[in-house]
């Protein structure tokens, strides 16, 4: 993301792969990439292949990994089997200002997941549901709604 | 109950009507197109109560019918030849969604206007039952038949059953017409059991959960719920562990395997009732000391009959095997006569370019495991709508006596 | 000669009065903004759950969440044939109530779809037709349609020097179904959900074959941000790109909204990533067939076309 500005990972994982396998040189795959990419987005793809490769850090062994808890779903319909969690296609979460919020409505009727309901008048997210594609933030009239980094 | 003398058209006309259906999808294509017409009239005079689709084309008639199976409704249809395999699409469609949609099929080549065998030959995959017809009444009784079988609960296969283009379908013979009242006390309407109400929705989807979450083991035979994955929204549930890929066309497999015994049931239970059956999967003619026997489908069948009276007065041991159920194959019927002739003639009114008589090679495959096999050999006569004369299967039939005898083949396949 | 008085009585909808039931249950795996999962929420809404919905090979099977019963007709050319075998059969079972209606990509329309779509149509069938337009086959990766637009790039017709995107205008179904005289012909876009909502809503009323076409920006075929979709449908509408009418009875025309002055078509195009290689000139096109056709609408509205 600092690097270049979207999230697009395609170069970043091939440094990180380079690093942790050692079957490719750093030098080799930039050498590629200048064949490849155009001028304008060069330099930043080579800053994300190489933050890429200095950051991995220690291999680790996949056995010491804690285990994947369950995670609870927090969700206010009852989990339907085909209502997927798209939570984790998320990149930016929608955060609603609720003083803000003038019960306009738009956020809610351009929603295309159904993710916003009207809570009290005012915009309320469901995140279980919410992919984070920026309409409701788009759309808002008085700029309520902000998109924000999601946390790890 | 009343006789007429009729063409093949209107005898399929009539078996629809009797069969009170009430969905016709209608499109016209030599040699067919009066089986629709007919049923135009009667729908036009209130001698039939039915939704009369005028379509525009064969795929849409296929599609028409099916979806009006699922809304529960009896859908009939009909088309010949190039129509059927333009339809060919949509053939997959109904047989994989199960329905239990009967076609009729005036017998025509799939590249020229003559009769022959090669159109519906041509859809042997598509998961259809079979039938073959060889006169205008055994076209009336198997067009009553077909529901009955499509509809049983252990088949819910679509039935397509066929009589020779002009032959049957424009020569007039004389037809017994059941009464309908006897029609109805041995046809039962049709239920649909698809999820087709808005209001249980909700049920229906909880329902389908409960019964694929409880899991079934890969290899592990079962019958799938009768609104599958063809209702997506119940395809979104996600399938229970160990879910295998493979079901449906195993559990399709397995319906028409269980449709030969439920056609010998329904040609049993018709010919009770209506003193006409016509063996079931096979009818055998003169087979009983039989050291050869002819195999034939459709109208050959009709002439082979006399053949065989000619060769039996003359004291040869020959006798015919006329097919009627093609798809599913009758391998069983065929290992037991194979058992007890020497030879057999197969007469293909059809080819698999590249490989040859399309019977003729079945037959050969069903025989395939026997201890001491009978000889099998090929003949193929009568496409592109080619006459084919009684002398024709005479000589097929002096051919296949005389290979007997020598104990020799000269050879194995032959162009009448 | 003037409309008659029963369409001006038609009460503009604000966005208070768009029902709040939703049809269509959360979490679909459409694409981040997708305009079809937009149109299919409010196609459903406005038809509500006495309906069913046919799908065939496109994105909208991917719209899975819609509560309605859904089938999946095993055709690509078939959607039409089937919605006709279940509007006869839903007819046999008396339950002409259930409104018979199907959410299909732009190919199944226009393209493949085109012999059925008309066919039914002439046949005055008692469906309700959707077409989600997203202006290409997307759900295999972006290839050109019939319903592809001007100029634009698609993965079939990429840009060269001699190869300019697509090199045809965007074939014009509502105004070819409209002559097959059905009673209800219709465009509608995901930024105007009043208008479309209420378009169903009278639609839904009538029996006979209706359809509408709704605008359904798709930011992965056409190269911009997934919060910008509300923003290229409303542009489209705004520069007469895209202009909202209905037609009844296949002569009766209304333009349900006039922009008091059409926006720049640049400003919706320069947006899309399958537009960024046009030169000045192929602007300048567009713009000016842009012009001549709305003039030609605004000519028609309000009069007997047929």
């Amino acid at each position: 993301m600092e690097t270049l500005g979207r999230p697009i990972t395609n170069t970043a994982i091939l440094g990180a792969l380079a690093k942790v396998t050692g079957l490719v040189k750093m030098e080799s795959l930039e050498e590629t990439i200048k064949e490849e990419f155009p001028e304008r987005i060069l330099k930043s793809n080579i800053m994300a292949m190489r933050k890429a490769y200095d950051g991995v850090s220690e291999l680790m062994d996949a056995k010491n990994l804690p285990k994947k808890k369950d995670i609870k779903i927090e969700s206010q319909e009852p989990l339907i089997s085909y209502s997927r969690n798209v939570a984790d296609w998320r990149v930016f979460r929608p955060v609603i200002d609720k003083n803000i919020c003038v019960n306009c409505q738009r956020c809610w009727i351009y929603c295309p997941e159904t993710a916003i309901t009207m809570v009290e008048g005012k915009a309320d997210v469901n995140y279980s549901y919410c992919k984070g594609c920026g309409i409701c933030s788009e759309e808002c009239p008085v700029e309520a709604i902000k998109m924000e980094l999601e946390e790890e | 109950m009343k006789s007429e003398v009729m063409v093949g058209n209107k005898a399929v006309a009539y078996s629809a009507k009797l069969a009170r259906v009430n969905l016709i999808a209608a499109y016209p294509i030599t040699p067919q197109t009066t089986i629709v017409q007919y049923l135009s009239e009667f729908v036009a005079n209130g001698e039939i109560k039915a939704e009369f689709v005028n379509v525009e084309g064969e795929i849409t008639a296929q599609l028409v019918c099916m979806a009006g199976s699922i809304a529960g409704a009896r859908a009939f249809t009909a088309t010949s030849g190039p129509g059927l395999i333009y339809m060919h699409h949509a053939l997959h469609g109904t047989a994989r969604y199960r329905l239990p949609v009967v076609m009729a099929v005036a017998n025509r080549g799939v590249r020229t206007m003559g009769p022959d065998h090669t159109d519906m030959m041509d859809q042997r995959d598509t998961g259809w039952i079979q039938l073959y017809c060889e006169n205008n009444q055994e076209a009336l009784d198997t067009g009553i038949m077909a529901y009955k079988i499509a509809e049983d609960e252990r088949v819910r296969l679509p039935v397509s059953y066929g009589l020779d283009g002009y032959v049957l379908s424009y020569t007039a013979e004389p037809v017994e017409i059941p009464e309908q009242k006897e029609v109805d006390d041995f046809l039962p309407p049709y239920k649909s059991t698809y999820p087709v109400l808005p209001e249980n929705f909700d049920a229906e989807i909880e329902d389908y959960k409960k019964h694929w979450l409880k899991g079934k083991s890969i290899n592990e035979p079962f019958t799938p719920y009768p609104a599958d994955e063809s209702f997506s929204h119940l395809t979104m549930v996600n399938w229970g562990p160990g879910h295998d890929q493979q079901w449906r066309w195993r559990s399709h497999q397995e319906a028409m395997m269980k449709a030969k015994q439920v056609i010998k049931e329904v040609d049993e239970e018709y010919g009770r009732r209506f003193g006409r059956s016509y063996g079931g999967l096979v009818d055998e003619y003169r087979c009983e000391d039989a050291d050869v026997v002819i195999v034939a489908m459709g109208t050959i069948a009709s002439t082979a009959r006399v053949a065989i009276d000619n060769l039996r007065r003359e004291g040869k041991p020959i006798g015919l095997v006329k097919l009627k159920s093609f798809r599913p194959f009758p391998k069983e019927e065929f290992e037991r006569i194979g058992k007890t002739v020497s030879t057999i003639g197969v007469l293909d009114r059809n080819i698999s370019l590249g490989e040859g008589g399309i019977v003729y090679n079945s037959i050969r495959s069903a025989i395939y495991d026997l201890e001491e096999k009978p000889l099998v050999l090929g003949y193929h006569l009568g496409l592109a709508g080619k006459e084919v004369r009684l002398r024709d299967v005479e000589q097929i039939a002096e051919r296949t006596l005389k290979t007997a005898n020598e104990k020799k083949v000269e050879t194995f396949v032959t162009w009448i | 000669m003037d409309i008659n008085g029963d369409e001006i009585m038609r009460k503009k909808m604000s966005i208070r009065d768009i029902p709040k039931e939703e049809a269509m249950w959360p979490g679909n795996p459409a694409c981040q903004g997708c305009g079809g999962s937009l149109a299919g929420r409010l196609v459903y809404k406005a038809l509500g759950r006495n309906s069913v919905r046919v799908e065939i090979a496109s994105c909208a099977p991917g719209f899975m969440n819609i509560r309605v019963p859904s089938f999946y007709a095993p055709a690509f050319e078939g959607a039409a044939a089937f919605m006709t075998g279940l509007a006869r059969g839903y007819k046999l079972m008396g339950r002409e109530d259930v409104v018979i209606a199907g959410l299909i990509g732009d190919g199944g329309t226009v393209d493949i779809g085109f012999q059925g779509l008309s066919a039914a149509a002439e046949r005055n069938e008692n469906i309700f037709w959707f077409t989600y337009d997203n202006e290409a086959y997307m759900n295999t990766g972006g290839q050109r349609s019939s319903a592809t637009p001007l100029f634009a790039r698609t993965a079939t017709t990429p840009i060269s020097d001699t190869s300019r995107g697509k090199a045809e205008e965007k074939k014009n179904v509502p105004l070819i179904l409209a002559i097959h005289r059905v009673p209800y012909v219709a465009t509608a876009s995901v930024a105007y959900p009043e208008d479309l909502i209420e378009k169903i809503q009278y639609g839904k009323e009538i029996k006979g074959f209706r359809y509408m076409q709704i605008n359904s920006p798709c930011p992965t075929g056409w190269g911009f941000e997934p919060k910008d979709s509300i923003k290229v449908a409303r542009l489209s509408v705004e520069s007469g790109l895209w202009p909202l009418y209905e037609i009844l009875e296949g002569r009766r025309f209304r333009l349900t909204y006039k922009p008091k002055e059409l926006k720049p078509v640049t400003e919706a195009l320069k947006i899309q990533g399958r537009f960024r290689h046009l030169s000045t000139e192929e602007s300048n096109t567009i713009q000016e067939k842009t012009i001549n056709n709305w003039e030609r609408l605004l000519d028609m509205d309000g009069k007997e076309i047929f």
